[in-house]
């Protein structure tokens, strides 16, 4: 067989893109109101719901689920709130970092649990959504502790730099740290799950079409190879989706201790 | 993890991107202003290498302790 010929055998497949993510009103005609809108309150109301029930029946010996919460609020309290922020503030801190990092997790998890599929921040605006929300809070931590004019100078002067180039560097530090920073914590969350959905939707529909809508067995059967490697690349996106979580939440209590602290 | 928060944050390593791209962009526009102005067109490559070498400085200076 020719190339050409194969390249002919492939074109009745069409190839997963940008427009598989557009989809269709869950209530009624309004657009905004889709599946990853339905996701986002399905998962604030099941991360509520999960630590206030497994906070609220405290047991001496405590059942699996509050084993579960305890640990993953300890986590997120010790390794990231704590070791981060310091010891003197970081305790007002937990229930924005907890709650961020068990809401970013479960809508990422959401792209690899079965009839779901769909991780709902691989849609940017809900990931640009977010960033607002840690841009408003470290630059208001940063002008709550420092006031404005005092957080503008701690933000665009560092430490240890003095002199002419000083005047150079301001600029630079104004737009790094208040205007690049928020892009590129959505956009690294966006990205990472938009890629990982793509490669996803592109070897199940690809293994799909390789095994049913050809009549080579070569085909078929490296359609049934494509299949199980959207499983391994299930697994890989699982580790993918935690990291993201976590980086999220580090960054951002990364973002709080930069504004609180004394010295840039 | 003990260390003085300082070390933390110096330890983001995002905010080398960030530099880059705020000193490109911010110096780059700059440079086409004054192009604008002076009506000349070198002085937007210019801005944009002298945002980037000035964000590879602040990089070194900051955050390696060079």
């Amino acid at each position: 067989m020719t190339t050409t010929g194969q390249v002919l055998g492939a074109e009745g497949f069409t190839p997963p893109g940008p427009g598989d993510f557009n989809l269709p009103p869950v209530f009624g005609d309004s657009v905004l109101f889709a599946k990853p809108a339905l996701l986002l309150v399905v998962s604030a109301v099941a991360v509520f719901g999960f630590f206030f029930v497994t906070s609220r029946r405290t047991a001496l010996v405590p059942s699996k689920a509050q084993y579960v919460g305890e640990q993953g609020y300890g986590f997120i309290r010790n390794s990231v709130a704590r070791d981060v922020i310091g010891s003197q503030h970081f305790l007002k801190f937990v229930p924005w970092l907890v709650a961020t990092f068990f809401f970013i997790l479960l809508n990422n998890l959401f792209g690899i649990i079965p009839l779901i599929q769909f991780p709902t921040f691989s849609r940017s605006s809900f990931a640009y959504g977010l960033a607002v929300l840690v841009w408003l809070l470290y630059n208001g931590i940063g002008i709550w502790k420092h006031g404005l004019l005092g957080y503008l100078r701690h933000v665009t002067m560092p430490a240890g730099i003095t002199g002419p180039i000083l005047i150079l560097i301001i600029p630079l530090e104004f737009f790094s740290t208040v205007l690049v920073r928020p892009v590129t914590l959505a956009l690294r969350l966006f990205a990472n799950m938009f890629a990982g959905h793509l490669l996803l939707i592109l070897f199940t529909l690809g293994g799909e079409y390789l095994l049913l809508n050809s009549d080579k067995v070569l085909y078929n059967s490296v359609g049934v190879l494509t299949l199980i490697l959207a499983v391994a690349i299930s697994f890989l996106e699982l580790l993918v989706q935690l990291i993201q979580a976590y980086v999220f939440t580090l960054l951002t209590a990364i973002y709080i201790q930069g504004a609180l602290a004394e010295d840039h | 993890m003990s260390e003085p928060p300082q070390r933390v944050s110096a330890a983001d390593p995002w905010a080398a991107f960030g530099y880059l791209v705020g000193g490109a962009g911010f110096y780059a526009g700059v440079g086409w202003l004054l192009d604008q102005w002076l009506e000349t067109s070198f002085l937007l490559p210019a801005g944009l290498l002298f945002g980037i070498a000035l964000a590879i400085y602040l990089v070194f200076k900051l955050h390696l302790n060079a």
